[in-house]
């Protein structure tokens, strides 16, 4: 069943943080969330504006020439880091390691991940962002839901995320019913 | 296999800052030790004999004809000093210049490549110039000129120098010598 | 379930083809903002001949600047000679400046002859405005000699290119 495509690298903490996170993303998809990829659209639309405004002055500067292009090179080099500034800025600031964002039922979480340089502890955040912005933090090993020879193992990560849903977005319930009740 | 090749990565790129590093700092002391440290060269030269002729000035295809001019000169400089340890050679060259309407000019005449301190102790005599002297206007007109005596310092590493001695020898282009 | 997934899909094959992009873009933005700020088409070139030394080998970095309204008599220039392609690295033998133009001589150390037979037919000089493309600055040893195999090997060239694509595939961060 494990995909050989799908082994990851033990070593790297990177490839096993961007790993947890694309299982999640799935696992989150198969109980019916639908994902909102506004974050994840605006940082791609930064990035690939910088790429464009590069191919631009590159282009013009190879067809008119170093010294009657030099004034839009300039432009354009400057426009490419202001750009690129923004694109930097909008996944430290604004991202901060969000990696998901979706709602079901009409309750909208947003859920974020980080792990240190050479740390094997991933920390997870989840947080519900309809109303009361209520997140839960935890952090595991990342031994726990990976196998010895590298391949992601879903059923504890499902676990795991399940209790932190329930615990944000469950309480809103019970104080809604609260609410209904009295 | 993949912690090996990420081994590898980190190593290559250990080694290259550290290269990084060390050019840098290289550089910057060098620089340092050119500008503050070292003392001015003893320089004497003397013209001893100039001479302007008529014709080409050196064999080959692109020359026209016209005034130019030979020197011979003696020349004793100290040029260690300029050595650092940082100093790959050391291009020195006698320069004449002279001006003129509308052009100032500046002419190598004699130039030579000082490759270590040992051989940084310079004690011509009775040097014929290797190139000789010819103006874009092609005539000289008995004009005044100066030489003096500038160097090139490059480096194994780092930022070229170029200076001075502060010496310099005065002459005039002497009236064409009559061809015989 | 189906169009959710290939929503996330797409996405990650645009993340990774933008981190690849990147990687070109930002070096390539780097060196023409170099280029403008030396004024230099080439800011920075590899030492192809051998007709400087012994200050110079083939594989040596040189980095040039442009902004000197004139150059001086011994300093090393980059040139073209109108309608050639390839920049030539010497000295500066000769100068007359006024001030509207700035004529110079060149010859390479290693060279018995200036460059006169380099010009064009009937040059005498070269234009320091229109021929020379900077004046050498700083110097690294070696380093560009890797260039010079990939200019002189067609394979090698697209070896580093494979080789550099396939690295960026097997990270993802």
């Amino acid at each position: 069943m494990p995909n050989p495509k799908n082994k990851v690298n033990l070593s790297s903490v990177p490839d096993l943080k961007n790993a947890t996170d694309d299982e999640i993303v799935q696992i989150l998809a198969s109980k019916g969330y639908t994902q909102n990829f506004s974050l994840i659209d605006v940082r791609l639309m930064l990035g690939f504006a910088s790429v464009i405004v590069a191919a631009a002055a590159a282009g013009y500067d190879y067809y008119v020439g170093f010294e009657k292009a030099k004034p839009f090179t300039a432009i354009g080099v400057s426009l490419y880091f202001v750009l690129n500034l923004a694109f930097t800025a909008w996944i430290m600031y604004v991202e901060k390691g969000t990696f998901y964002q979706g709602h079901k039922d009409g309750k909208k979480i947003s859920v974020s991940s980080s792990a240190k340089k050479y740390s094997p502890i991933y920390n997870l955040t989840v947080t519900e962002t309809t109303t009361s912005s209520k997140s839960s933090k935890a952090a595991k090993p990342f031994n726990e839901f990976f196998d010895s020879t590298g391949y992601i193992v879903r059923s504890p990560l499902e676990k795991w995320i399940d209790g932190l849903i329930s615990s944000v977005v469950q309480e809103d319930d019970s104080s809604a019913k609260a609410k209904k009740n009295s | 296999m993949f912690s090996t090749f990420q081994r590898i990565q980190q190593y290559c790129g250990f080694v290259t800052t550290v290269t990084l590093f060390l050019a840098v700092a290289i550089s910057v002391s060098s620089i340092i030790q050119e500008h503050y440290f070292t003392d001015i060269p003893r320089i004497s030269m003397n013209l001893q004999s100039i001479d302007v002729r008529f014709g080409k000035p050196h064999i080959g295809y692109n020359y026209k004809r016209q005034e130019y001019a030979l020197m011979k000169f003696d020349l004793e400089a100290d040029l260690t000093p300029l050595f650092t340890w940082n100093t790959k050679q050391l291009f020195v060259y006698l320069a004449a210049t002279y001006p003129g309407k509308p052009y100032a000019n500046k002419v190598v005449v004699w130039d030579a490549i000082i490759r270590n301190k040992e051989d940084a102790l310079l004690s011509l005599s009775d040097i014929t110039a290797d190139y000789s002297i010819y103006d874009v206007t092609g005539k000289f007109n008995g004009r005044n000129a100066t030489l003096s005596l500038e160097w090139n310092a490059q480096p194994y590493v780092g930022l070229l120098t170029w200076n001075k001695g502060s010496e310099r020898e005065r002459f005039a282009f002497p009236q064409l010598t009559p061809a015989r | 379930m189906l169009p959710q997934l290939s929503g996330v899909n797409i996405r990650q094959t645009l993340t990774q083809a933008l981190s690849f992009c990147l990687v070109l873009t930002t070096t390539f933005m780097f060196w023409k903002g170099l280029s403008v700020v030396t004024n230099s088409p080439s800011p920075i070139v590899v030492v192809l001949s051998g007709s400087m030394e012994p200050a110079f080998q083939r594989g040596d970095i040189l980095f040039l600047w442009n902004r000197d309204v004139r150059v001086k008599v011994g300093d090393i220039v980059v040139y073209n000679v109108k309608g050639r392609d390839i920049p030539i690295v010497h000295r500066v033998v000769r100068n007359h400046a006024s001030s509207k133009k700035q004529l110079l001589l060149t010859k390479g150390d290693n060279n018995a002859m200036d460059d006169l037979d380099l010009y064009a037919h009937r040059q005498y000089y070269l234009d320091r405005e229109q021929e020379v493309i900077g004046s050498v600055k700083a110097y690294v040893p070696w380093v560009g000699y890797v260039t010079i195999l990939l200019s002189e090997n067609v394979w090698a060239k697209y070896a580093l290119l494979a080789l550099m694509g396939f690295f960026q595939m097997m990270q993802r961060e």
